[in-house]
């Protein structure tokens, strides 16, 4: 079981790799809900002894909400404000993969000096949620586009919430799906105003917004 | 309807005042000391703009009014949600809530200028907020060995027992994030473009009540760092970005042009000295709840006095607005009075808090801070000085403004008596506010 998360989690932080590295937002929409539906079947494997109906319904929620319902809505907001690929990145995507990889070694770094108080089945679920927050980061800072830099705030969703795994037996439920579902809108609202933006600027770069400064 | 409730929820809130509630739902909602002196901020604060906004939107029963009373409802429930839970996941649920559902608010105008703010507001905000979910995960994981909860109570009982390390990157994040939120530099960056762009109503909210929720936040991350014995880290963070907050504000209201923005940067000024007094220990424990209420009602007069100010002349530039004391001679004298009570002038009540403060700084044996403190204070009451003054005297550049609208009734009230309280507060504070600050500032160690 444990090489089986192991390989999973691997498969997320590559594909966090690939999202960092193209251009296509279709294909970055894409990738991310294959990522959300993987990230979703993490709590099958890490609790697979001690399944609990709660779990499964979290974990449920998440592929749903993550995997199919996010990326539609996504899909429809770039059909909507038609806008395919990212231009001129402000960081380039060398440099972003470099930055990237860069980061994935020093979460594994952060991680072994961080002692988790209780046993956990796999050593590489704190790293790889650490180096997808990096990412999230790195993909607002570094694209121009309004809608990659959404998908940059839900990769850093997807490391917390791979993160917050690791507490589902210790959280209430009420909680936890609280969260979700604030994500859930806080995307939805973002999309929403993407639309404004673009209805108002005739595009969606954020670099057409720099009329409010000192 | 939007009065209604809100005198509802005043009344909701004074009963509290003499019955205090029990906890309910399984211990996720209960109102402390601390909550509860929040709560009444914000209600009074609502109840003022919501008399305001009957006179903001005149000929107000169209469809986009209602959606705005809507959310305004909402951003209210919410931001009781936050006085109220015991619970760190809640809370940050609340103050997630809060800041969705001010989003439409501050976007009401819809132009280009605003959907920029609202697009900055959104992503700092919500950034901000993931890494103080972060943060709240790591606290979890501190007490994973022995609280394995994140009750506020439960967490306050063992705080002792929590791991350390994890502590301590809990604390910084939660800081980071909840910072964010209150407009602590450098974080801040939302903060003046949403300010200046909402209307003006909505400025006053989100200066006096969304400040001081997310203000509650870090309060309460206080307190399990007073329970943990960690008080000295968590004040050296503080006044760290308590000093940094008063600077910037500083550089930036100098020779500013548009005096909603100033008004916006002496928030972030005021926050930093919040953030300061926290920082100092028990007599800035005090000092700076008490500022946090008077900082409120001042800066519901500063932005409901701009939103007359920008009915009247339909500008926010300040080379555009002079003359307001001779054209406008009620708003005027609104406008210095909100002038005198941000900058702490003795009469208001901003200056005693802001006595208090420093009192914290001299006798801790904190020179630099309380310097720092004092210059800075100093310089920002010149720049103000300059701007304010500048509008108040002289002749209308455009003299058809003149006489184009009068000073509604319900757009005065509300100021006179929000001006009213921070006068009282300047000369005497009620034995029953005394007495629930002296418990507030018990409860984090004053």
């Amino acid at each position: 079981m444990n090489i089986w998360l192991d390989a999973i989690l691997i498969l997320v932080i590559i594909l966090g790799l690939f999202i960092v590295a193209s251009t296509r937002l279709g294909t970055m929409i894409q990738i991310f809900a294959m990522q959300s539906m993987i990230l979703g079947c993490v709590p099958f494997f890490m609790y697979a002894k001690e399944m609990e109906v709660y779990i499964m319904i979290v974990a449920l929620a998440a592929i749903v909400l993550r995997g199919f319902i996010m990326p539609n809505f996504l899909f429809w907001a770039i059909r909507h404000v038609s806008v395919r690929s990212e231009v001129s990145p402000f960081i380039g995507v060398g440099t972003t993969l470099l930055l990237s990889c860069l980061s994935i070694v020093g979460s594994f770094l952060l991680a072994s000096k961080l002692v988790f108080p209780v046993s956990i089945s796999s050593e590489l679920v704190i790293p790889s949620s650490f180096s997808l927050i990096i990412m999230g980061f790195i993909l607002i800072v570094g694209r121009t586009k309004a809608i990659s830099q959404v998908v940059g705030y839900l990769l850093l969703e997807n490391g917390i919430f791979l993160f917050a795994i690791l507490l589902l037996k210790k959280m209430p439920l009420l909680v936890e799906m609280g969260i979700l579902l604030d994500l859930f809108i806080a995307a939805v609202v973002m999309g929403i105003v993407v639309n404004n933006i673009s209805d108002e600027f005739n595009n969606t770069d954020t670099m057409a917004l720099t009329t409010l400064k000192d | 309807m939007l009065l209604f409730a809100a005198l509802l929820h005043s009344a909701c809130v004074f009963s509290f005042w003499r019955f205090r509630p029990l906890t309910s739902l399984n211990g996720f909602l209960g109102l402390d000391a601390l909550g509860l002196l929040v709560l009444s901020v914000v209600s009074v604060l609502f109840l003022m703009v919501s008399f305001y906004l009957m006179g903001y939107f005149k000929n107000g029963s169209d469809f986009s009014h209602k959606i705005f009373i809507g959310f305004l409802l909402f951003f209210l429930s919410f931001m009781t949600l936050v006085t109220i839970s015991r619970h760190f996941g809640l809370l940050l649920i609340g103050i997630e809530a809060t800041t969705l559902s001010s989003v439409p608010l501050i976007n009401f105008v819809q132009t280009k200028q605003s959907i920029e703010a609202t697009w900055k507001f959104l992503m700092i905000c919500l950034i901000g907020i993931a890494l103080a979910l972060l943060g709240t995960y790591f606290l979890a994981v501190a007490g994973l060995n022995n609280v394995q909860s994140l009750f506020i109570d439960k967490l306050l009982i063992h705080a002792k027992e929590l791991s350390l390390p994890w502590l301590k990157m809990s604390v910084i994040f939660l800081l980071i994030g909840c910072g964010t939120k209150m407009g602590l530099a450098p974080m801040h960056t939302w903060l003046p473009d949403a300010h200046s762009q909402a209307p003006s109503p909505i400025s006053a909210l989100l200066s006096g009540c969304l400040l001081n929720c997310a203000f509650l936040s870090i309060l309460r991350v206080g307190q399990v760092c007073h329970a943990a014995g960690q008080t000295p880290f968590f004040s050296s963070i503080l006044i760290l970005l308590g000093v940094i907050s008063m600077g910037v504000a500083f550089v930036f209201i100098l020779g500013q042009e548009d005096y909603k923005r100033m008004f916006a940067y002496s928030s972030v000024e005021h926050m930093g000295i919040l953030a300061i007094g926290i920082g100092l220990g028990p007599i800035g424990i005090y000092g700076a709840l008490l500022h946090m209420i008077n900082n409120a009602m001042t800066k519901g007069v500063a932005f409901l006095v701009t939103g007359n100010l920008y009915k009247q002349y339909h500008s926010k530039k300040v080379s555009e607005v002079k003359g307001v004391l001779r054209e406008f001679p009620i708003t005027g004298i609104f406008l210095l009075a909100s002038f005198l009570a941000v900058s702490g002038v003795p009469p208001f009540g901003t200056f005693i808090s802001e006595l208090i403060i420093l009192y914290a700084a001299i006798s801790g044996h904190h020179y630099w801070v309380a310097f720092f403190y004092c210059l800075f204070l100093a310089l920002i009451f010149i720049g103000i000085a300059d701007i304010i003054l500048r509008m108040i005297q002289g002749r209308p550049v455009d003299e058809t403004v003149s006489k184009s609208s009068r000073e509604s009734l319900s757009m005065i009230l509300p100021i006179l008596f929000l001006i009213v309280i921070i006068l009282i507060l300047g000369f005497y504070i009620p034995p029953f506010l005394g007495n629930i600050l002296q418990k507030a500032a018990g409860l984090l160690g004053g």
